[in-house]
């Protein structure tokens, strides 16, 4: 197994571990944490993604330090495009989520945040094409 | 997924070259053994570069190490219905 595997099997694990009950609380319409406790959530995630990273580097050093190669490349832009589409949907469901609760500047933003993405998406592709014809 | 329209012949040359693993093969075209694992069992088709990369280690064409099957090309197959 590469070091982009190893690496995208510990993230999916500890997203998992880690933002299961919250999900779990926000969908069954439990009570949230207070925020201090969603940011200490969010630090420890990465204080944990950083030290998967690590111990999976230090476990596999030549193919930690080996650059990805086409073929990672690829599967990592495929697999980054899943998980635009699942940000999209996400996204919407905060514009609906944020009309129902009438906080229209939040589903203003959030709206503008798909949009500004698309955007960027199509400026960088026809730049892309420009520079490639 | 659908298989590749594209054989190779990396395992026999590999086998020609005093048995050369697929990881020193990987290290002299700078990439990582499972994408010359994921070639050799035609899972995956390499770039252009990549390729002609396979083959300068061999010291061979690129038509000695890739084969490409029409039959097993779904675009030409398509192409071939459509105009039949």
């Amino acid at each position: 197994m590469s070091f982009q595997e190893k690496s995208a099997w510990a993230v999916m694990i500890i997203t998992a571990l880690v933002f299961t009950p919250l999900a779990m609380a926000f969908f069954a319409g439990h009570p949230l944490p207070p925020t201090p406790r969603l940011i200490g959530t969010m630090i420890g995630f990465v204080i944990l993604i950083v030290i998967s990273q690590i111990l999976i580097g230090l476990f596999s050093p030549k193919s930690a330090s080996a650059p990805t190669d086409e073929r990672e490349q690829r599967i990592e832009l495929r697999a980054e495009r899943v998980g635009g589409f699942v940000l999209a949907v996400f996204t919407i469901g905060l514009v609906w989520f944020a009309v129902k609760q009438d906080a229209s500047r939040i589903a203003v933003l959030a709206f503008l945040g798909l949009a500004a993405s698309e955007f960027v998406k199509r400026f960088w592709q026809i730049v892309l094409y420009r520079r490639e014809a | 997924m659908a298989s590749l329209p594209i054989t190779n012949q990396i395992r026999l040359l590999r086998f020609q070259n005093g048995e050369m693993t697929q990881e020193d093969l990987a290290q002299r075209i700078g990439m990582t053994r499972q994408t010359v694992a994921a070639i050799e069992k035609g899972k995956y088709a390499p770039s252009l570069e990549a390729a002609f990369r396979i083959a300068s280690v061999f010291g061979v064409t690129l038509g000695d190490v890739f084969q490409y099957d029409q039959d097993a090309d779904p675009i030409t197959t398509k192409q071939r219905k459509n105009r039949s």
